[in-house]
């Protein structure tokens, strides 16, 4: 019993997975258009800001902004003059929707609606409140034999189709359906019959005069044994929404009305061309890697691979184990795009955990540049068999059911001095703020710090060459509540103090059920005196929780019970990747991870906080619980990402009654409501090929409304003072350092032996100087959003705060002017504000 | 019972006279063949652990002393029963228990000389290496002549006999290594078999 309570039962999770709701549409009637503002199309909704246009023949839309006076197309309009574009390509780019599915030889292949149902009217059409619902049936429903079949007994066609026909039709049906050779007792449709036009049309005349119906074809194709479903053609019907709201345009598709036949979907592809920019257009699209970046609209970059990324990282049970790139994350879940004195900004609102973020530049097989989020709603992975080998051997294994909630994409319009990525991240910071997502700071203003203290570590020592694990004690409350009163006396205030390694062994802890404090780090009263003295320098003590990375030298933990799984049936194992061989790979156990399954997360958490409320502390820090999403594949109980992502809301909601503040590492957008604080905040963005420009995009966002800062600075490699006092200043982010009582050769042979550069003596000057510096700039801004951000000229940037602070950094090696004040090499200028 | 103790003293520097009272004269003691073991082992992963790093190759981090003792128990043993195995066939006189006492008493040199070697690996410079490298080659050398003597008085053979027996006695051991490994990898083959017919079962259907 008490195993039971211990590793199977697995509370209710369900409540926290929302239902979403289905709208009901009326028959379908356009709206009189008494001021038309697009030709050849007709109006279905119109607000006070936006009117919906829609064209009935190609089920284009197109919105109109009143505000601007703009159009935004879902497909563009001067298609057919594209001289890149082939007939195929051309076909996709009056595509509003994209089906990637598997058919029934498990292959991978793909469908768009233009021609496989637009095309051929497959479509029925309803009105909604504020929109337009769109139903495509997307698939070839036409028989390559029409309405005849292809094989058939000789009585039957005496007595179906001769007997009821004129004897010279007669005459040709006969001459046209010979002995089979491979069906026998069976007459063959000659092939000459599907070749030829004429004949095929005089052969359906035929058949149509006679009456011939389709359960006489279907009762045929069953005699021949052609009727027995597999033969039958893949297809899909997937309803599309419009919504006008407000200022947005709401494009959902409701995933639970999806249909399909023989093929299973795996991932849908909304609106690839909406807005799309051709290669007159200057501007840039926005895309979420890292901390946002830009790709310049027509750069050229036409050999350089599309952008593709998952949002919120990859989910572990697809993680592949080698991967030939560290990507930055893609937190928040939102693209756009500038194009010339207009912009048009997306975010995706459901079915974000699934959806990954695309984008293209023009000249590769369109004139377009696109970008546009792609929905993976059903997973596959590939299972090697036994006893098979080569392409045999690799079996693809297709998740039976589909995610089942909404597909939810918002629409904004942005005009003139609002285009650009900082109106679209001041717009984007209005919808969190009034949506609740973000609140503004209290008027605090002092610069924070974050300070990592290494407590305890895992470490292998030998008795008699017999090897055992034991804690090795990098730091204890004493001497860290020591370096903190040092640092008061320093100068530095609003210490946010991270303590990782705590409890349960150290930093790669056993499965937090249960909290047992590291004895060799002090007494709960040494631990509680810290937390005061941090207290009164203004800031918090945060202990470090991993939740759900569950390290393989965890002792209570059943993998086999509470672990997510892949499809295949294994428990998920990830490990840090190793960068030299492009592995996932570790020489440490510790570093080798379970996934918890989300199904098991709530029993854990809340026995966590039970003990955790003892401790009477008011920060704690989540390592993993807004940073990592996985899905469990479990049989038993399969929890798609989306489903992930609310119980891990869920969670953060609990775990925010008990504890005041709540720093959080990462932290993907569906962590904000929940963060005081974020630490390893991406600060930069990867240097793909395709990308121009990295932009703080998310730093935009929340600034003024949670404390950041980006990773710790003693462990950056490519690390000098001013450098990180300018990156610090032009992204608003606090200063991160990594302090560890003891030399930090102690930590050789633990997994912790990367952070070889953090002990306390050597950097707490660096750390000081740099603090000092700031504070100044960053203290009074502290509250205050970045309302803009941009590029002057290479490595010279401008950040301008809420009420009217101008930062000017410049990174360049010389002296620039800008805008009549000198920047001096690696230095920085402040106008206005406190200074 | 000092006696005991002080013939495989005896036996290390007259090898023909001392494997001789080991068998008939009931010299040898089960006791002292275990302990001799046990010291080895103890010798063996000393050496490993603190001989000095110009003449030990070895990673201290994935020491660990029980495997130490777990490979040296099985090559013991290995040896003994695949010698026994060809003795019993080629008129060896010697019952196993004279083997694994032959065997075992034997190794007192490498007992003797192990830990002075670690003691000098601990001061040697890397061009002195030799020396460290001539003491336990000693105690290797002596080892084996020993073991061969002791196979040899053990069955009574001649010394060309012995030569081929303990060719072999090698060829006896590969033969028993050979067999286990069969026996490991059928057994995992048929769970992989049975394991595949599950998994298509469950997915290709």
């Amino acid at each position: 019993m008490y195993m039971y309570n211990a590793f199977i039962k697995v509370p209710d999770y369900q409540h926290y997975v929302k239902e979403d709701s289905f709208e009901v549409g009326t028959p379908y009637s356009p709206i009189t258009d008494t001021n038309v503002n697009i030709e050849g199309m007709v109006l279905v909704a119109e607000n006070e800001t936006l009117k919906l246009y829609f064209n009935e023949e190609t089920t284009e839309i197109a919105v109109y902004d009143k505000r601007s006076k703009t159009s935004y197309y879902s497909n563009p309009s001067n298609r057919s003059s594209d001289t890149i574009a082939n007939p195929q390509n051309k076909d996709l780019l009056a595509s509003q929707v994209f089906v990637d599915f598997y058919d029934t030889n498990r292959k991978l292949s793909s469908l768009a609606n233009y021609a496989s149902s637009i095309k051929g009217k497959q479509f029925t059409l309803e009105s909604l409140e504020e929109g337009i619902r769109i139903t495509y049936t997307i698939g070839d429903l036409q028989v390559v034999t029409g309405i005849m079949p292809k094989f058939i007994t000789a009585e039957r066609l005496q007595e179906k189709i001769i007997d009821k026909i004129t004897p010279e039709l007669a005459k040709e049906v006969k001459k046209q359906y010979v002995k089979s050779v491979n069906k026998e007792g069976f007459l063959e449709m000659r092939s000459k019959v599907i070749e030829a036009q004429v004949t095929f049309n005089k052969m359906t005349d035929a058949f149509t005069q006679a009456g011939y119906s389709p359960e006489d074809l279907k009762e045929d194709n069953i005699a021949s044994g052609m009727d027995d479903g597999s033969s039958e053609k893949p297809f899909f019907v997937i309803p599309l929404e419009y919504r006008l709201a407000g200022e947005e345009l709401k494009v959902s598709i409701p995933a639970s009305h999806i249909e399909e036949s023989s093929g299973k979907i795996s991932a849908i592809d909304v609106l690839r061309f909406f807005g799309a920019a051709d290669t007159q257009a200057d501007g840039y699209m926005l895309v979420p890697n890292g901390s946002g970046a830009l790709i310049y609209l027509n750069n050229g970059k036409t050999l350089s691979e599309p952008y593709v990324q998952p949002l919120y990282g990859l989910d572990p049970a697809l993680i592949e184990y080698t991967q030939t790139q560290v990507s930055e994350t893609a937190r928040l879940p939102i693209f756009g795009m500038k194009n010339g004195d207009s912009a048009w900004f997306a975010r995706v609102v459901s079915g974000d955990a699934l959806t990954s973020i695309n984008a293209n530049v023009s000249g590769k097989v369109n004139s377009y540049n696109f970008v546009y989020p792609k929905v993976n709603i059903r997973d596959s992975e590939l299972l090697t068999m036994f006893g098979t080998t080569g392409g045999e051997s690799d079996l693809p294994v297709v998740e039976p059911d589909f995610y089942k909630g909404n597909i939810q994409v918002n629409y904004a319009f942005l005009k003139d001095e609002k285009a650009s990525y900082s109106g679209m991240a001041n717009y984007y910071r209005e919808k969190l703020v009034s949506e609740g997502t973000l609140t503004k700071l209290d008027k605090k203003e002092e610069a924070p710090i974050f300070v990592d203290i290494i407590g305890g570590i895992e470490k292998k020592e030998f008795f008699v060459g017999v090897p055992y694990k034991t804690t090795l004690a990098m730091t204890t409350y004493t001497q860290a509540n020591a370096m903190v009163e040092e640092m008061k006396s320093l100068g530095l205030s609003n210490i946010n103090l991270r303590y990782l390694g705590w409890f349960n062994d150290g930093y790669y802890h056993d499965v937090p059920k249960k909290i047992d404090a590291i004895k060799k780090l002090g007494s709960k009263a040494e631990l509680k005196n810290l937390s005061s003295t941090v207290a009164e320098s203004g800031g918090t003590l945060y202990p470090d929780v991993a939740f759900q990375k569950v390290s393989m030298s965890s002792k209570s933990y059943m993998p086999v019970f509470e672990s997510s799984r892949y499809i295949s049936g294994i428990s998920i194992i990830n490990a840090a990747f190793n960068r030299a061989t492009m592995r996932m790979n570790s020489k440490f156990v510790e570093d080798v991870y379970y996934v918890l399954s989300s199904a098991v997360l709530p029993k854990i958490v809340e026995r966590f906080m039970k003990d955790y409320k003892s401790f009477e502390l008011d920060g704690l820090s989540l390592r993993d619980l807004g940073d990592l999403l996985s899905s469990d594949k479990n049989k038993k109980r399969t929890i798609d990402r989306e489903e992930a992502k609310s119980i891990v809301q869920g969670q953060l909601e609990s775990v925010k009654k008990d504890v005041d503040t709540l720093l959080i590492q990462g932290a993907n957008q569906y962590a904000l409501p929940y963060a005081t604080s974020i630490v390893d905040m991406p600060m930069t963005a990867n240097q793909y090929y395709l990308m121009d420009e990295a932009v703080p995009f998310y730093q935009m966002v929340i600034h003024g409304y949670i404390d950041y800062c980006g990773t710790t600075m003693n462990l950056d490699s490519t690390f000098t003072e001013s450098d990180m006092i300018l990156k610090m200043l032009e992204y608003g982010a606090a200063e991160h350092v990594s302090f560890a009582h003891k030399e930090t050769f102690e930590l050789k042979n633990t997994a912790m032996e990367y952070m070889y550069s953090v002990n306390y003596t050597y950097w707490i000057d660096s750390a000081t100087r740099i603090y000092n510096q700031t504070k100044d700039i960053l203290g009074p801004v502290r509250n205050q959003a970045i309302i803009d951000h941009s590029r002057i000229e290479d490595g010279v940037f401008k950040t301008v705060y809420e009420q009217g602070t101008i930062v000017y950094v410049n990174y360049n090696d010389h002296d620039i002017t800008v805008e009549e004040t000198t920047v001096l090499a690696h230095n920085f200028v402040v106008i206005g504000g406190k200074n | 019972m000092r006696d005991v103790l002080k013939f495989p003293l005896y036996l290390i520097t007259h090898p023909f006279d001392g494997f001789y009272s080991m068998k008939h004269e009931k010299m040898g003691s089960t006791k002292i063949t275990v302990l001799n073991i046990f010291l080895f082992w103890l010798v063996y992963s000393i050496n490993k652990q603190y001989a000095g790093f110009v003449v030990n190759e070895i990673n201290p981090f994935f020491l660990n002393s029980l495997i130490d003792l777990m490979s040296i128990v099985g090559f013991y043993l290995l040896w003994c029963v695949s010698n026994w195995s060809v003795t019993t066939l080629t008129n060896g006189e010697g019952r196993f228990k004279d083997i694994t006492m032959a065997i075992s008493y034997s190794f007192t040199p490498m007992i003797l000389l192990f830990i002075p070697a670690t003691i000098l690996g601990r001061y040697v410079a890397q061009n002195e290496e030799a020396f460290y490298a001539m003491v336990i080659g000693i105690s290797i050398v002596w080892f084996l002549i020993l073991s061969f003597v002791g196979t040899m008085s053990v069955h009574n053979y001649s010394l060309l006999k012995t030569i081929v027996t303990i060719f072999l006695t090698f060829i006896a051991m590969l033969i028993i290594i050979f067999l286990t490994l069969l026996m490991f990898t059928l057994i995992q083959q048929v769970y992989m078999f049975f394991h595949s017919i599950y998994t298509e079962l469950l997915y290709r259907i």
